[in-house]
């Protein structure tokens, strides 16, 4: 990690910095992925189960705080360009009821830190119930990571808990 | 990207709209900086009124 990541670099506010560098850390998060002049997407940990994903009759975003209001976007997105049914749910509801989950469902869990306590045991649950899970974390390792089947990094290179701006950013532009 | 990616290997979106979205997704960094730049300049003509 550079000494620039942790400092305010001339700027008031941290809040201040994280927002104005947001144009690069959204390139940093297409950069390598998104081809424009190829017409390409490559997101290797989706490719996999891309069959899945387009044959599902339902996706359900399981979520947090700032992640769950990347899926309430996100969801409008999916159902727009996929058609395919999407219902976004508070991890910490989704964990205490007993959700409606067939075999086949995608679930995608939309984390920061990739840690969050109650996402991790809801797509544990579905996990059992025979669903494919996909998460979209910014923490390579994390124990979300781990869990998945699939997913993608929201900004890998990015060692720091990143703040809301920033996270919401990246996870659109992941799930988008 | 996952749905654009998605929608696109599912049919449910032309080539050609695959094409402009996928555009339009590499220019977001681009019109971000712009915001931010335009949102500063106003920001700093306000405190001079």
């Amino acid at each position: 990690m550079e000494l620039a990541a942790i400092e305010k670099g001339g700027y008031e506010h941290f809040m201040l910095k994280e927002i104005f560098e947001q144009p690069q850390t959204i390139f940093d998060c297409l950069r390598g992925r998104l081809d424009a002049e190829a017409g390409t997407i490559t997101m290797s940990g989706i490719q996999q189960y891309a069959d899945q994903i387009i044959s599902a009759n339902r996706i359900v975003m399981v979520a947090c705080g700032t992640s769950w209001h990347a899926g309430l976007i996100a969801e409008y997105i999916f159902e727009e360009l996929c058609r395919i049914n999407v219902e976004v749910e508070y991890a910490s509801e989704f964990r205490y009821r007993n959700p409606v989950i067939n075999k086949g469902d995608v679930i995608i869990a939309i984390s920061q830190s990739g840690e969050t306590a109650d996402t991790l045991v809801a797509i544990d649950n579905a996990k059992e119930k025979g669903a494919i899970i996909l998460g979209v974390v910014n923490v390579v390792g994390s124990s979300i990571a781990r869990t998945s089947h699939g997913g993608a990094y929201t900004m890998p290179d990015q060692k720091l808990v990143l703040p809301l701006p920033k996270h919401l950013l990246h996870s659109l532009q992941c799930l988008r | 990207m996952i749905a654009l990616k998605v929608g696109y290997m599912k049919g449910t979106i032309s080539e050609e709209r695959y094409m402009h979205l996928l555009n339009e997704l590499n220019e977001i960094p681009e019109k971000v900086a712009w915001t931010l730049k335009a949102k500063r300049c106003r920001k700093s003509n306000c405190r001079k009124i």
